[in-house]
């Protein structure tokens, strides 16, 4: 549910499928394969259009820069390393996450069609964008989905101030009858960095649980958190203990990295984003008809809706319902792209004679 | 010896922490580029003083754009 508030200038509304097909078109051009950029345009806008810019077509240059400097194989050799009736385990090759993570829940919903449970990893690919998109493939598929993926090492352990996992999200989808799916979909860090960012930018303070100064010390300066200190973990060690839940699944359960061994964020540029990831798909009817978990669903929603609300609360919402509405208004009234995303899609439309038609 | 302290990867310059004049260790940060969603230290590769600083705040850059001269 990361989001970005940080905007700098003024938005343009654009609509989902210009900037998909912009998006698709720029990646083509940057020597990704037709099939591989839709995928990744599809995911990127998909989370523009459920508020998740973070994770949206800001990335693109990113993604962009990482192909030209040889950090992102935009051509790669995933292999099936290992492929049994209800696991597989997939080697990256320091692909496009994204691309590696639809393959992967497909691999495990088809699975799970068969054996009612299935699990793949794949280590050694690159930014995995909004992993909620691929639980929801399963939720899709009438399935539970579950995905986790580990990454540079930002944060220390709880107690510590040596940086040693990620912000390592975990995204779970279930499929309800007439209710949109329940998606969690979330870092076990406290607060997005861009919310660090935003405020240092502002010049004011953060809540003293957000972040620790150089000296593993809570702090209210979000410019000492940015530069020598850390983000907190969501509820202290149990966000800690949820991490190394993701990093042992995703990084150890995998064989690719994890740890201290996974290249530092500060040395992106120099040394590639590396991230692992584990999902896995139940198939819902080895339990009960999709119909009736479905309807246990939408049950347990109403009672969540119905609850009696707190002062000064106008609704209680699921999660993920935010989201699903927003990609509803989005869809209507176009995705309010910031002036700098629009800037970076237009220079590059331009540097490779691609039509910028937003 | 003058020396061009470059970007390594796409990014918005986020905070400028050297000026011209100021000296510098190896390994200092000169420049913090924001990118993919990161504050990613451009650090001086040696030694000295900052000779010239060729970008702004807010300003993106691309990979090998030259940040900053060292001397």
């Amino acid at each position: 549910m990361a989001q970005t508030d940080e905007k700098s200038g003024g938005v343009t509304a654009v609509r989902a499928e210009k900037l998909r097909r912009l998006v698709e078109r720029i990646f083509t051009a940057a020597g990704v394969p037709a099939a591989d950029a839709a995928t990744v345009a599809e995911v990127l806008v998909e989370a523009d259009l459920r508020g998740v810019e973070s994770h949206g077509a800001t990335r693109v240059a990113g993604y962009v820069s990482m192909i030209r400097t040889g950090l992102l194989n935009p051509k790669p050799g995933v292999q099936v390393v290992r492929d049994l009736p209800s696991t597989a385990m997939l080697e990256g090759d320091q692909a496009f996450g994204i691309v590696v993570a639809k393959r992967a829940m497909e691999m495990a919903i088809d699975k799970a069609r068969r054996a009612g449970i299935a699990a793949v990893t794949a280590r050694n690919v690159t930014h995995t964008g909004m992993i909620g998109f691929y639980t929801m493939m399963a939720a899709r598929a009438g399935m539970i989905g579950l995905a986790m993926n580990n990454g540079p090492a930002i944060l220390p352990p709880f107690g510590g101030k040596t940086p040693t996992m990620a912000t390592n999200p975990f995204s779970v989808a279930f499929p309800a009858a007439s209710e949109q799916p329940i998606v969690l979909d979330m870092a076990t860090s406290i607060v997005a960095g861009g919310k660090l960012r935003l405020a240092a930018k502002k010049g004011l303070p953060i809540p003293g649980g957000w972040a620790l100064d150089r000296h593993g010390v809570p702090t209210t300066d979000p410019s000492e958190a940015i530069f020598h200190g850390f983000i907190q973990w969501a509820g202290g060690y149990k966000g800690f203990g949820l991490a190394t839940m993701v990093e042992v699944l995703g990084g150890v359960l995998s064989g690719g990295l994890f740890g201290r061994d996974v290249p530092p964020m500060k040395d992106f540029g120099k040394d590639p984003l590396v991230t692992s990831a584990f999902y896995l798909a139940i198939d819902i009817e080895n339990f009960m008809p999709l119909a009736e978990f479905g309807a246990r669903v939408d049950r347990l929603i109403e009672h969540v809706k119905s609850s009696e609300r707190a002062k000064g609360t106008d609704e209680i919402f699921m999660a993920g319902e935010i989201e699903f509405r927003r990609r509803a208004q989005r869809l209507q009234g176009g995705i309010p792209l910031s002036d700098v995303v629009h800037r970076e899609l237009q220079g590059l439309a331009a540097e490779y004679g691609v039509p910028f038609d937003l | 010896m003058r020396e061009e302290i470059k970007a390594h990867i796409t990014g918005v310059v986020f905070q400028i922490t050297a000026k011209p004049g100021d000296t510098v260790a190896a390994g200092d940060p000169v420049i913090v580029l924001e990118s993919m969603k990161m504050e990613i230290p451009v650090e001086a590769p040696r030694a000295g003083a900052v000779k010239e600083i060729r970008v702004v705040e807010g300003q993106t850059v691309q990979e090998g754009d030259t940040l900053a001269i060292l001397e």
